[in-house]
């Protein structure tokens, strides 16, 4: 039911497994013990006629027993319940640690909130497998074998007749796991397909209202409820005859356990304090199976969410180097590109194919091609968030996959569209490569990035919390924070995806000056989205569709009429 | 809200309540029979006068079995119906109050979050009515039962049922309560955190975070994990404790019974029926522990509720219908804005705007974004009110125009329009009541999507998927301009409609809409610059007030904002895309 990969990354815990185990063996002793108990003092009362007096140390006997049963059941609970959370734990840190290790260019693929649902919701959905199913499952395993047997040994017609109906079990299983189960399944599809269709409606209902229907939709709304109870109640009729059966097999066979030690009782065949000893068990034999019934959405859920869970952590993660990790070469240093090529994963359409340039130190190389022509994956593979699908890129002479990525990462500073600030202060967020960074350095990387001035505007200034108020900052500000970032790591090569969005005149102006103060001196890529950049730029690196089409200054493109003119076609 | 409802489907609820106390019942009766046929048995009678008890025994273990079946389906079907309930009640929430309540809260999970509170909310019969009246029911019949024995016996046990039923699964809700509210408040702080992080992954691994920011997100794992673990060790009591109740009651029993069997005021063949009664009769009352961990997670729901239903609704307009038909006479707008201030909360959005905007003209609103261009819209739509001022719509004040009467001469084309994981058809025919497909048709043909409509498997049929995930971008957005075309509404609003697209796309949509929109009164609002040179009218605006206005001609002469906005804009490339790409 639940996936053997995810048992087996739950190991290390089987200290916690055994004392599971422990605790099912002695819960079962214990209910053998307290019955019997229960049947000598029934026994007593009603056929050997013995008063209160006689019977004092059977009932405190009994009290003791009622009372280690209890305890029994809560360290059972407690225990299953510590060893998910703590499996459900180790399985988040996984997830987390695999996810830096695949890399962000490829995470970002996801959307966060499925990710951050798989995090929270799905790992808690996993943890109640852990806390509630397998410990039932296990329950069944031990408890109803021990009572049998046990009965066996006290009567054994009653004993044989337990165990007759145990192959209605593992039958009772298999209509659970198979037939039932693609009913149960269809029964799921048919509930999430109703959620996700009131999920529709209720976020379109703005449109609705656009068009004067939102109050139409009410009467739809009820309808296809109605129309879903119909089909789901239909699908449930048949899904619950799995529990219809367990439900019987437990309560006829108890009826006749119970008649026919009242029948041998009369003959005389067996005596009352056995018989009701065995009668008192019957229940005790079918209830783990009632109990794990119980977990069966659990279990499915919890499936589902493994699945998902798994196929995260199924996503192949950076490589690293196989020897020594190469030392890189010292700056300023050239990047070679040779026969780079790219596919994303389910993709079929490469994003890049057979790249080869240079990129040289102390210029500015600017990349332009339309949208999807894979400068992003470009600027990904140069940064080191993606692997390579062939081809490879060399420092000098270190290719690059040979060195450890954290140190070409030291190497690099990137400044991309989207900028994200953390949790902090601007002043901590202008200083995350160098968090021992004085005020006056802080204060003079913000002033080259031109962001010193709207800082100072701000009622806190450098102490402004970022994070939960970032909202506050605009685009360019955010863009402006991250070149402050870059002036004050000073790293030898820059790479800069320019911001698409229209940004203010004044804006645009100053961050262009701050951008070329930047450059100055380093190797800098830049994907370009403006004539001014372009004009700057040393050379110019043209992708068309994965392919490097065209390569060169602006003079020399531009004399060749081909694609690099079409795209500055316009901004003339 | 369920009281009432539960009124409404009295006779259903009713026959769920009565079949789920039988099937209790039933279980209590075979236990209580069998073991009154054993100890009868066992004192050897004529065999045939044990065949009433073992008639019963066996009816108590068919009925059990088949009430169970019975009572599912239901309460099953009841669930369904309550769940139908909820979604409409929800619905009629949120109705009055959207998109205000959007633009509000700036959270965009908001009706997410509301549609799984419905989903927690769904089971409020099946484990808050049904445990209640069966563990009411139950307890009654059982005690009712034992008093004609003897009254202590039937007082134990109904301490005994209160005990498990009430009092034990308050004690562990208030004792893991604490735990419980703590790591529901750890967990949303993580969960800011992670997204943080997973967002900032780059940033944060160029920069030499990666450590610092696995640190952080193992650290709030870890107090997760602490605090979850501090409520698992009380909610682990439960069970324990309801065993504790179940049978410590009955020992109790068998203290206070022996006796009176000495003393000849109760048969001995009594006692073994009385103690396996008793046990059973717990089970009523066990459910009822998971009604505790219930009411925190309603809570959390009905207090989303609650601080909805604070967001003021959109206010129905005073007109009398009469003079809503007077009004609706014109087949033309001309509308002014009138020194109109508007602010979120505090904060000023829009200051002293005035324009006049004469029926059939094409205004164009321009600016950064963040200016409140959108805002103005929002006002003209009627969904917000402005604080000062007035907007004046054919010499009547816009206050006056009944929203939705409002509504339907506008037709409006949205940033990302909403599709509905539905058909071709049935998106389009959200626009008029009775659209034919021949209409459908004329509509996409004057979109120039009906070539791609018409390659679709099932054409008009085709589902598009969740939000039109089928088409392209430029497909929804033509999907969504053919909906406004065939509202055939006289006034136009275009709030930024091709904005996230690419520029060779945007080239083809803007000359779209300059074609559908010739002739109609039209508010165009765009960041970019692109196409409203063909406009009437320029309004550009910049910290919520309108810095120049004028014909394109007009405005590049002045040689201001707009015309260092078009500069720049010719600076930029062809590339233009919506994002990483």
């Amino acid at each position: 039911m639940i996936s053997r990969r995810l048992i087996e990354m739950a190991s290390g815990t089987y200290a916690l497994l055994a004392m599971q185990l422990c605790m099912s063996l002695v819960l079962t002793g214990l209910i053998i013990a307290q019955m019997f108990t229960l049947s000598v003092i029934i026994d007593a009362a009603f056929m050997q006629s013995a008063g209160l007096s006689g019977l004092t140390g059977y009932l405190w006997v009994l009290g003791a027993l009622i009372v280690a049963r209890a305890v029994a059941i809560k360290v059972h609970h407690s225990s299953s319940a510590l060893r998910a959370i703590r499996i459900k734990t180790r399985l988040r840190q996984l997830l987390f640690d695999h996810w830096t290790r695949v890399g962000p260019a490829l995470i970002q693929q996801e959307r966060t909130g499925e990710l951050a649902a798989t995090y929270f919701d799905g790992l808690d959905k996993i943890e109640l497998v852990f806390s509630r199913y397998l410990p039932r499952l296990m329950n069944v395993l031990v408890t109803p074998l021990i009572i049998a047997l046990w009965v066996l040994t006290v009567d054994l017609l009653s004993g044989l007749l337990l165990l007759s109906t145990a192959p209605l079990i593992p039958l009772f299983m298999w209509l659970i796991g198979s037939m039932a189960q693609k009913r149960s399944d269809k029964q799921w599809l048919a509930l999430s397909r109703m959620s996700a269709h009131f999920l529709d409606t209720v976020q379109g209902m703005t449109t609705l209202k656009l068009f004067g229907r939102s109050q139409h939709q009410e009467k739809e709304i009820e309808r296809s409820s109605r129309r879903y109870r119909l089909t789901t109640m239909a699908v449930l009729k048949v899904a619950f005859l799995s529990a219809l059966v367990l439900e019987l097999a437990a309560s006829l066979s108890t009826a006749i356990v119970a008649v026919q030690i009242g029948v041998r009782l009369v003959e005389g065949h067996i005596l009352f304090q056995p018989g009701l000893f065995v009668l008192l068990l019957a229940p005790e034999f079918y209830l783990p199976f009632r109990q794990l019934g119980a977990e069966h959405h659990a279990a499915m859920e919890g499936r589902t969410a493994a699945n998902r869970y798994l196929e995260f952590l199924d996503q192949p993660a950076l490589r690293t180097p196989a020897g020594r990790p190469a030392t890189p070469p010292a700056a300023p240093f050239d990047i070679r590109i040779e026969g780079l090529s790219f596919t994303y994963p389910n993709r079929d359409q490469p994003a890049l194919s057979d790249v080869n340039t240079w990129l040289h130190a102390g210029e500015i190389t600017a990349l332009v091609g339309s949208s999807g022509a894979g400068k992003s994956t470009l600027l990904q593979l140069l940064a080191g968030q993606l692997d390579p699908g062939s081809g490879r890129i060399l420092l000098g002479d270190v290719p690059l996959d040979e060195m450890d990525r954290q140190t070409w990462r030291n190497l690099i500073a990137v400044v991309p569209q989207r900028v994200t600030l953390f949790a902090g202060t601007l002043r901590d967020n202008i200083a995350l490569a160098r968090p021992d960074a004085t005020d006056d350095e802080v204060i003079a990387a913000a002033t080259a990035a031109a962001a010193h001035d709207f800082i100072k505007r701000l009622p806190d200034g450098y102490d402004t919390i970022a994070g939960e108020q970032a909202w506050r900052l605009s685009g360019g500000e955010r863009q402006r924070i991250a070149l402050a970032r870059a002036f004050l790591k000073d790293a030898p090569v820059l790479l800069l995806d320019e911001p698409t969005a229209n940004l203010d005149p004044d804006t645009e102006e100053s961050m262009a000056r701050a951008f070329e103060r930047l450059a100055r001196g380093r190797l800098t890529f830049v994907i370009a989205h403006r004539l001014r950049t372009v004009y700057r730029a040393h050379r110019i690196l043209v992708l068309d569709k994965g392919r490097l089409v065209e390569e060169g200054s602006h003079a020399e493109l531009s004399r060749q009429q081909g694609r690099y003119a079409r795209l500055i076609g316009g901004a003339t | 809200m369920i009281a009432a409802w539960l009124k409404a489907h009295k006779g259903q609820t009713l026959l769920s309540v009565v079949v789920a106390s039988a099937t209790v019942l039933a279980g209590v009766g075979l236990l209580s029979s069998s073991a009154y046929l054993i100890s009868w048995a066992a004192l050897r009678p004529p065999i045939l006068d044990l065949m009433l008890v073992i008639v019963a025994v066996r009816f108590f273990a068919l009925s059990r079995a088949t009430c169970r079946y019975v009572e599912r389906m239901l309460s099953h079907d009841l669930t369904f119906r309550w769940l139908a309930t909820l979604r409409v009640q929800l619905y009629r929430l949120l109705e009055p109050r959207l998109p205000r309540l959007l633009l509000r809260t700036r959270s965009g999970d908001l009706l997410g979050r509301m549609v799984s509170d419905v989903d927690v909310l769904q089971h409020m019969y099946l484990r808050v009515v049904v445990p209640i009246a069966t563990a009411v029911i139950v307890a009654t019949v059982t005690v009712f039962a034992l008093s004609t024995f003897s009254l202590s016996l039937a007082l134990v046990t109904l301490l005994g049922l209160v005990l498990n039923g009430v009092a034990v699964p308050i004690g562990i809700a208030r004792h893991a309560a604490q735990w419980g509210d703590e790591s529901v408040e750890a967990r949303s702080q993580a969960s800011a955190d992670l997204v943080e992080q997973l967002q900032g992954m780059q940033d944060a691994l160029i920069f030499g975070q990666a450590d610092r920011s696995r640190a952080r997100v193992h650290a709030q794992s870890r107090v997760m994990a602490g605090l979850e673990t501090r409520h698992a060790k009380w909610t682990a009591w439960q069970d324990g404790l309801s065993h504790l109740c179940a049978f410590g009651t009955m020992w109790v029993i068998l203290w206070l019974a022996i006796p009176l069997i000495t003393s000849g005021a109760l048969g001995g063949i009594w006692l073994a029926l009385l103690s396996l009664g008793v046990l059973s009769s717990f089970e009523a009352v066990q459910p009822l522990g998971t009604l505790w961990t219930f009411r925190q997670q309603s809570q959390a729901a009905q207090q989303r509720a609650e601080d909805i239903e604070s967001t003021p609704v959109q206010t129905e307009r005073m007109i009398s219908e009469e003079r809503v038909d007077e009004v609706l006479t014109a087949d033309a707008y001309s509308i002014r804005f009138e020194s109109v201030d508007f602010a979120y909360e505090e904060d000023f959005v829009l200051r002293d705007i005035r324009f006049t905007w004469t029926a059939g003209y094409r205004l164009a609103l321009v600016g950064p974004s963040g200016a409140g261009k959108s805002s103005i819209a929002h006002l003209l739509l009627g969904f917000e009110r402005p604080i000062a001022g007035q907007i004046i719509v054919n010499q009547r004040d816009l206050a006056a125009w009944h929203p939705s009467i409002w509504m339907q001469q506008i037709a409006v084309v949205p940033q990302h329009t909403h599709l509905f994981n539905n058909t071709v058809r049935e998106n389009l025919r959200l626009a008029r009541q009775g659209i034919s497909d021949d209409e459908c048709w004329a509509a996409l043909e004057q979109v120039q999507l009906a070539g791609t409509i018409r390659a679709l498997p099932h054409g008009l049929d085709t589902w598009i998927g969740e939000q039109g995930a089928r088409l392209s971008g430029g497909e929804r957005q033509r999907l969504a301009i053919a909906r406004a075309v065939l509202k055939q509404a006289p006034i136009w609003v275009l709030d930024e409609p091709t904005s996230h697209l690419d520029r060779s796309t945007e080239q083809a949509l803007v000359q779209l809409l300059l074609d559908v929109t010739k002739g109609k009164s039209t508010l165009w609002i765009s960041h970019r610059l692109i196409g409203l040179d063909c406009l009437d009218s320029i309004l550009v605006i910049q910290q919520g007030g309108i810095c120049e206005r004028g014909s394109h001609e007009k405005l590049i002469a002045a040689n201001g904002y707009y015309a260092r906005m078009l500069r720049q804009e010719h600076q930029l490339l062809n590339d233009n895309d919506s994002g990483s790409g």
